[in-house]
């Protein structure tokens, strides 16, 4: 083949560029960690990490959920144990009240504490989370219930239920949903709590021992019925927590997928690029070199 | 035979090995011309003359001849390859940038504003009452938005521009033409005179490269030295004319303004390219970029719809039925309905109670749950729906998701701009190679004209050395002789 300056010149023009290119090609890698920056150069691979990147956004939003919800189901479980302290002092004072050697006067001094107490239950029922009631079903900005005695006229109990039986959700996984509320209706309403205690006053008042008693025997049923509720409240703080660790277990699995498509090799990387730069120097001498000399030169 | 003639053969000689000198400084000072061929000095002996029945006598040296060196078929072979270049260069500069335009994968690019809006229903379906939680929702839905127009808005200005390009190639090949036809005119007249003008020659063949890379062409050469290019059967180029070519509108093809079409400017006729730069500019606009636009469009208006008809399904805080949360009749004009981005208690989170539809449900964010969970709802793509807003239909049974949906658009774009970026650079690399052959076969090489020049320069020396021996002879014969 016979050469020619120009034929030189192009070659060692376009060699220099080709290294110069593929060396900030390596260096793009480095300085951006990814091997993948564009869908042209792995298609395939490129709506897989699409894929993943939307997988983590909305496991995180998940974890967000799943935090959430804990935090409801906890504050409610500290509510149903205080509404259950509660109860447990009512019973007490029942059973004491119940006790024939009391005096009126001892039984009206018990009344007064049970009124005290239906206080102090109204306080729990009213329990909020960042502002929300817990257990006013759907009405969360309503606050769910009030006290007005001179109700008792008319009907069994003073206390007033203003939400609804709504139920709160909160969707964990993909297509998962968990119901994590109690709402106020199927707690105190349906439990008749409020009612047997005013019920318990009442009689406490009017010295019915009879009375006393039966109240006595509907709050040790409501006292089961809150135990109930606990323990469903500590099967779903269980299922979060199984579901908490299982979403951050895959965040990690697909953290390591997503990885492994997109992150470069550091080492691996850098050692190509001090190979390039070293081939792209050779190839800037070889240039320098061989586009000098010619027959000029040597003649005179 | 005259007494002078050996001073004849000597004049002969310089003037030859002069002319000689002069190709190869005109081969030097061309050496980095583009298209420029080396040229030659053919130096054919004079006739012999008959010496007395003894032999022949050399009467000395022409220069008959100053020829440039080239390969025709590998010319022929350039202008092949360099249309299918023209081609995949132009698709391939384009697709690049529209994959800067979809700028995935990154935080800005719609696969991840898209679940960014979605984990905002989330955020309000665990928070239904907080205003906070709304707002945000109304200002991801606004992120969403201006993406999604400002990627079709960037989509549409690339198509504009193709279109511009269009129209500036086909001026491009007719300026080119009418060159190449005043070449043709200038060099049959040299032609005709018996010269080889190829200087001429090399910049036509140079301009017939350039016209290569736009247009598909055949050509033939005619004895007269002129060059005949036909586009599609039809001569862009015969001997001195020059046919103009234009741009005629495409018309549509459904919602779809179709790329220019070209055709002969004399009658209309239109013109059936079927490689080179515009006919790749005609495939991209007509193909792939409008795939990708459409299936964009199809997929903003599934989001869309879906949206609003989950939305309409919901109650707001005061209880009234959801309105429409996506407003707008085309992705220009599309926005978050006003009535409720300037009171954002209309977002409808929850779903109503069917005994009593019309009561408030402030804590309940179930409706904003199946917003969020669209995002994993099956989708059916109804290619049969005239109208690009109805082709992507919430359906159970559908084989894809919005998200799936996006994401085959951005894996089209991937295949089609590697495979035009793989193309351009296999026939750059093979155009090289045939470059740096004609370089080796037409290139000036300097060591070789220097070595040309030392030889021509020897040759002259010694021919002017010969006149002055003959200038001694004839001084002996004619003042040395008689006295």
């Amino acid at each position: 083949m016979r050469i020619t300056h120009k034929l030189i010149a192009n070659t060692v023009i376009r060699n220099v560029n080709r290294n110069l290119w593929r060396m900030s090609q390596y260096q793009d890698m480095l300085s951006s960690g990814k091997a993948i920056t564009r869908p042209s150069q792995d298609p395939v691979k490129i709506t897989r990490i699409m894929g993943y990147n939307a997988s983590l956004q909305q496991n995180e939003q998940y974890q967000r959920n799943i935090d959430a919800a804990k935090a409801w189901v906890e504050t409610t479980e500290d509510a149903l144990a205080g509404i259950n302290d509660v109860l447990q002092r009512a019973r007490e004072l029942a059973v004491s009240g119940a006790d024939g050697s009391k005096s009126s006067a001892a039984r009206q001094a018990i009344a007064m504490e049970i009124d005290e107490l239906i206080g102090v239950l109204i306080q729990m029922g009213n329990s909020s989370l960042g502002g929300r009631y817990l257990f006013a079903g759907h009405q969360t900005t309503t606050v769910p219930f009030t006290r007005d005695k001179s109700l008792l006229a008319t009907e069994p109990t003073s206390v007033v239920y203003h939400g609804d039986t709504g139920a709160l959700q909160w969707e964990i996984a993909p297509n998962v949903t968990i119901k994590g509320n109690i709402d106020g209706q199927s707690l105190f309403v349906d439990t008749g709590i409020f009612e047997h205690l005013d019920q318990l006053a009442a009689a406490l008042n009017n010295d019915d021992i009879d009375a006393i008693n039966t109240q006595l025997g509907n709050i040790s049923a409501s006292i089961n019925a809150i135990l109930d509720k606990r323990a469903a409240l500590a099967a779903i703080s269980n299922g979060l927590e199984l579901s908490q660790k299982k979403t951050s277990l895959e965040k990690l699995n697909i953290t390591a997928l997503r990885s492994q498509l997109e992150d470069i090799d550091f080492a691996e990387t850098f050692m190509y690029y001090s190979t390039m730069q070293t081939l792209y120097h050779a190839s800037l001498a070889a240039g320098a070199r061989i586009m000098v000399p010619s027959l000029i030169d040597f003649l005179r | 035979m005259s007494t002078f003639f050996g001073l004849n053969i000597a004049r002969l000689g310089m003037q030859a090995q002069q002319k000689a000198l002069e190709v190869t400084s005109h081969n030097i000072a061309n050496a980095n011309t583009p298209g420029y061929s080396r040229q030659v000095a053919h130096m054919t002996p004079t006739a012999a003359l008959t010496y007395a029945q003894k032999g022949m006598l050399g009467t000395g040296v022409l220069v008959d001849e100053i020829a440039r060196i080239r390969d025709a078929f590998l010319d022929r072979q350039i202008r092949q390859e360099q249309h299918t270049l023209g081609q995949w260069k132009a698709r391939s500069a384009y697709l690049e940038q529209i994959e800067q335009i979809f700028m995935e994968p990154t935080e800005s690019g719609v696969n991840a504003v898209l679940s960014t809006f979605f984990d905002s229903w989330q955020e309000l379906s665990i928070n239904p009452e907080s205003s906070s939680a709304r707002t945000a929702v109304i200002e991801n839905a606004n992120f969403l938005i201006n993406t999604i127009r400002h990627t079709a808005s960037s989509l549409i200005s690339v198509r504009d521009d193709i279109r511009a390009n269009i129209e500036l190639k086909i001026s491009e090949v007719n300026s080119l033409a009418a060159q190449i036809s005043d070449l043709n005119q200038q060099i049959t007249n040299l032609v005709a005179r018996n010269d080889q003008p190829s200087d001429l020659m090399d910049r036509r063949d140079l301009l017939l490269e350039q016209l290569a890379e736009i247009i598909d062409f055949d050509l033939t050469v005619s004895t007269n030295g002129s060059i005949n290019v036909y586009v599609a059967g039809r001569p862009l180029v015969h001997e001195n004319i020059s046919y103009e070519l234009k741009t005629v509108s495409g018309g549509t093809d459904g919602s779809w303004t179709l790329a220019p079409k070209i055709a002969w400017a004399k009658d209309n006729q239109e013109v059936d390219l079927g490689n080179g730069e515009i006919y790749g500019l005609i495939k991209l606009h007509d193909e792939n970029l409008r795939r990708y636009l459409q299936d964009f469009e199809i997929m903003a208006w599934g989001i869309v719809n879906a949206v609003n008809n989950a939305h309409q399904r919901g109650i707001d805080l005061n209880g009234e039925a959801g309105l429409d949360f996506f407003q707008g009749t085309d992705l220009q004009n599309l926005r978050v309905n006003s009535e409720i981005s300037s009171d954002p208690a209309k977002i409808a989170a929850a779903l109503p109670d069917p005994d009593n539809p019309s009561t408030a449900k402030p804590g309940d964010g179930s409706n904003a749950v199946a917003i969020a969970q669209l995002r994993n709802s099956r989708f059916r793509l109804d290619l049969d729906a005239p109208d690009l807003k109805d082709r992507l239909v919430q359906d159970d049974q559908g084989s894809t998701t919005l998200e799936y949906f996006y994401r085959d658009t951005i894996s089209r774009l991937g295949v089609d701009a590697q495979e035009s970026s793989r193309m351009k650079e296999n026939q750059t690399a093979m155009l090289e190679l045939m470059t740096n052959r004609r370089l080796s076969i037409s290139g000036v090489s300097l060591d070789e004209e220097m070595a040309n020049m030392v030889q021509f320069q020897l040759a002259y020396q010694a021919a002017a050395r010969f006149i002055a021996t003959l200038d001694e002879i004839y001084n002996t014969l004619i003042n040395g002789m008689i006295r």
